[in-house]
């Protein structure tokens, strides 16, 4: 009787306590999710009290009749491919400030500052450095009697432009993320390799590096979601021109809904874009362990 | 002892009912109305995105005051909404089933709205207002138009003094007054911050409407599967774009300075000319410009002084009653009242251009503009049929207008792409 008794009390603090998050869960992730899903199969225009089921119709239009999507895609590319290639930057600058330079404290404050700042505000500051009247940028190569170049404005650099702002704003938190696994790893490795006569590069790539791997999958794959995902970037600096050059999948979905009054249309994207994520990181994760 | 762990299960019960009371009042439904059956109060709620009309409707003539007045049993509730998040915020609450009683819908998004709203054909307020006929969905009146705007060409008299330059009547003269500035090298003849495509509005939307005369010309566009070809008022307008866009007048790098530069240029005595709608005059006064150096005159499109000149009117704020509204008698009846005297208040002391009959206006900066021009209004009005074409191509005037200023894609092409474009969303 007093063994039910305690079960029972120890299951009633389980469901209370359980409560709030369960509920909170399924209405904020669960229940959005599953009406995701289900405006994906219809056509609505966001107002409308009807809404159209069209089966399969906006996932054909996405896959085989929406050339500019899929260009779209290649946008997010740029800042996939910039962000992957910044990793060893970031690893390497995560390794010197692990108490290996001097003021390493207020380096690690001044790393991780950009990332604190509100995305617009760092939108709004880029701008400004990168616009062609009186940009800072262009000013600078003014100075040095070179020519002004088309930051935002020529679609064969935008991209890489938005691309530096996003690594300005993101990869202080990467070094963070580097900076803990390297802080978390046993001080006797790193002393014992030292008294082997193992050098800094080594003690890196030996030692530091397999141990922090579950780290870097993390960071990568924050890098693809990141990458596939980017919208608040393009979206202010360039509203994803000129002529929808800078236009990522986001910004795309974005606009199918809130522009063209596409809500169906949008949600599909909205899913397929879940899907190449989960697709990008499974090859990403089993590229990562081919060596084991 | 049991009392002891009947109290304890108790308390546990009372903390899970409390918690699960949080949550049901957290998502229970708040109505806006308190009614009985033979006192009816009924409280209208009313959303609105315009900073200076709020202003006016909460401070300067309370707007519940004054309908208090005449409806004792109407309390009105005013919420201003973010206007960037103005039109998002009305969806989602459309959808939720809590649109406000009384509310103004953007023109841009008037048809999307054409189910949603009661039809306010039989009003008084509608025969009264000069625009509402021409703006109706489906056959029926769903707003009610508070304020119309002009499209203008702002100058810096300054400047044109300096270089001795009289207002320009056509649109080659237009260019060539454009290029004299230029020519100067000291200022920016026109600011036109491309970065944000949308600026470039007063050309590329409106020049296809003004060349063809007709504010709903994109509705007829959306009858034809080749509105784009040769000879068509869209690809002369786009002709006449491509002109000035060839005569570089915008700066060093028009796509890469935006709206807030363009705007800083010009207050600034940087840049000569500005398009923009009758709506800019505040904004400039508001970042430190100065009356004194500011004029004004209508866009001048056509080719030769003998054509007609036309000049876009743009109706805005359309104010309705949604049918999800339980007060639909209450808020029409309030419409009726608010297009009437108080009306006539607010659009003196906010200086709008009134839709309504009878309300003078007499704007003496804006009355410059037409002065010795024989004007002609063309009010612009985009349908349902054409919005269905504009959203299944994504077809952005505006991103055409970067393309265009980008130069690496001729006109031709770009209109033999929209034309298959345009063909295709037809059919489907």
């Amino acid at each position: 009787m007093l063994k039910n008794n305690v079960k029972m009390q120890k299951n009633l603090v389980l469901v209370t306590f359980l409560f709030i998050p369960t509920i909170l869960i399924s209405l904020f992730m669960i229940y959005p999710l599953i009406r995701l899903v289900a405006l994906s199969f219809t056509s609505w225009d966001g107002l409308s009290l009807t809404k159209t089921f069209v089966g399969l119709t906006n996932f054909k239009k996405i896959i085989f009749d929406s050339p500019e999507v899929w260009l779209s895609l290649k946008n997010n590319g740029i800042y996939f491919v910039g962000h992957l290639l910044f990793i060893p930057i970031e690893l390497f600058l995560a390794f010197l400030l692990d108490n290996r330079v001097r003021n390493s404290k207020m380096f690690k404050t001044i790393t991780f500052l950009p990332y604190m700042i509100n995305t617009v505000a760092v939108a709004c500051m880029f701008i400004f450095l990168y616009s062609s009247q009186d940009g800072v940028l262009n000013s600078m190569l003014q100075f040095f009697h070179m020519d002004k170049i088309g930051w935002l404005s020529d679609p064969e650099i935008v991209n890489y432009s938005l691309t530096g702002v996003s690594l300005w704003k993101f990869s202080g938190i990467h070094i963070i993320l580097f900076l803990a696994a390297f802080q978390s790893l046993p001080k006797d490795m790193i002393e014992a390799s030292i008294i082997d006569g193992a050098s800094t590069f080594k003690q890196f790539y030996h030692i530091v590096l397999p141990n922090i791997k579950p780290v870097v999958e993390i960071v990568l794959f924050l890098n693809v979601r990141g990458a596939l995902q980017i919208f608040d970037i393009p979206y202010v600096m360039t509203s994803g021109g000129p002529n929808h050059a800078s236009e990522t999948f986001t910004v795309q979905t974005i606009n199918t809904a809130f522009q063209y009054q596409n809500f169906g249309l949008a949600c599909a994207m909205a899913i397929v874009l879940m899907i190449i994520i989960i697709i990008f990181s499974i090859i990403q994760k089993k590229l990562f362990n081919l060596k084991g | 002892m049991i009392k002891k762990k009947l109290f304890k299960n108790l308390r546990l019960a009372l903390v899970g009912a409390a918690l699960l009371s949080t949550v049901v009042a957290g998502c229970s439904n708040t109505n806006s109305t308190s009614s009985t059956a033979s006192d009816k109060k009924v409280t209208l709620k009313m959303a609105l995105w315009g900073d200076d009309e709020y202003k006016y409707m909460t401070e300067t003539n309370k707007i519940a005051d004054a309908y208090k007045k005449v409806n004792p049993n109407v309390t009105i509730e005013v919420e201003k909404i973010a206007k960037t998040e103005y039109d998002n915020t009305m969806k989602i609450r459309s959808t939720a089933n809590q649109l406000p009683d009384v509310f103004p819908i953007r023109q841009a998004n008037l048809s999307l709205y054409g189910d949603t709203m009661v039809p306010l054909n039989d009003l008084k307020a509608t025969a009264n207002n000069i625009y509402a006929k021409e703006t109706m969905i489906k056959g029926n009146v769903i707003g009610l138009p508070e304020a119309v705007f002009n499209e203008f060409v702002f100058y810096n008299k300054d400047i044109f003094k300096e270089y001795n330059l009289e207002i320009p009547k056509t649109w080659d003269e237009f260019i060539k007054v454009s290029q004299t500035i230029k020519d100067g090298k000291k200022y920016t003849p026109l600011a036109l911050g491309l970065k944000d495509s949308w600026v470039n509005y007063p050309l590329n939307e409106y020049m296809p409407m003004l060349e063809a005369g007709d504010g709903q010309y994109y509705n007829e566009m959306a009858t034809k599967d080749d509105p784009f070809t040769k000879g068509q008022p869209f690809y002369d307008a786009y002709t006449k774009i491509q002109k000035l866009y060839d005569a570089k007048v915008f700066g060093d790098d028009p796509l890469g300075y935006g709206w807030d530069q363009q705007r800083a240029m010009f207050v600034a005595g940087k840049a000569a000319m500005f398009a923009a709608g009758s709506w800019y005059k505040s904004d400039y006064n508001q970042n430190g410009g100065k009356d004194e150096n500011l004029g004004v005159f209508l866009l001048p499109t056509r080719n030769t002084t003998s054509d007609p000149f036309y000049t876009t009117a743009m109706t805005e704020f359309f104010w309705g009653v949604p049918k999800t509204s339980k007060n639909q008698k209450e808020a029409k009846e309030f419409l009726e009242w608010f297009f009437g005297d108080y009306y006539t208040q607010l659009a003196t002391a906010i200086n709008i251009k009134p839709t309504m009959k009878g309300v003078s206006y007499n704007d003496k900066f804006f009355t410059q503009a037409f002065d010795g021009v024989d004007a002609k209004s063309v009010t612009v009005f985009y349908d349902d049929k054409y919005n269905k074409v504009k959203n299944a191509m994504k077809f952005d005037v505006n991103g055409i207008g970067q393309q265009m200023m980008a130069g690496k894609t001729s006109l031709d092409s770009i209109m033999n792409d929209l034309n298959a474009q345009w063909k295709k969303a037809r059919g489907n």
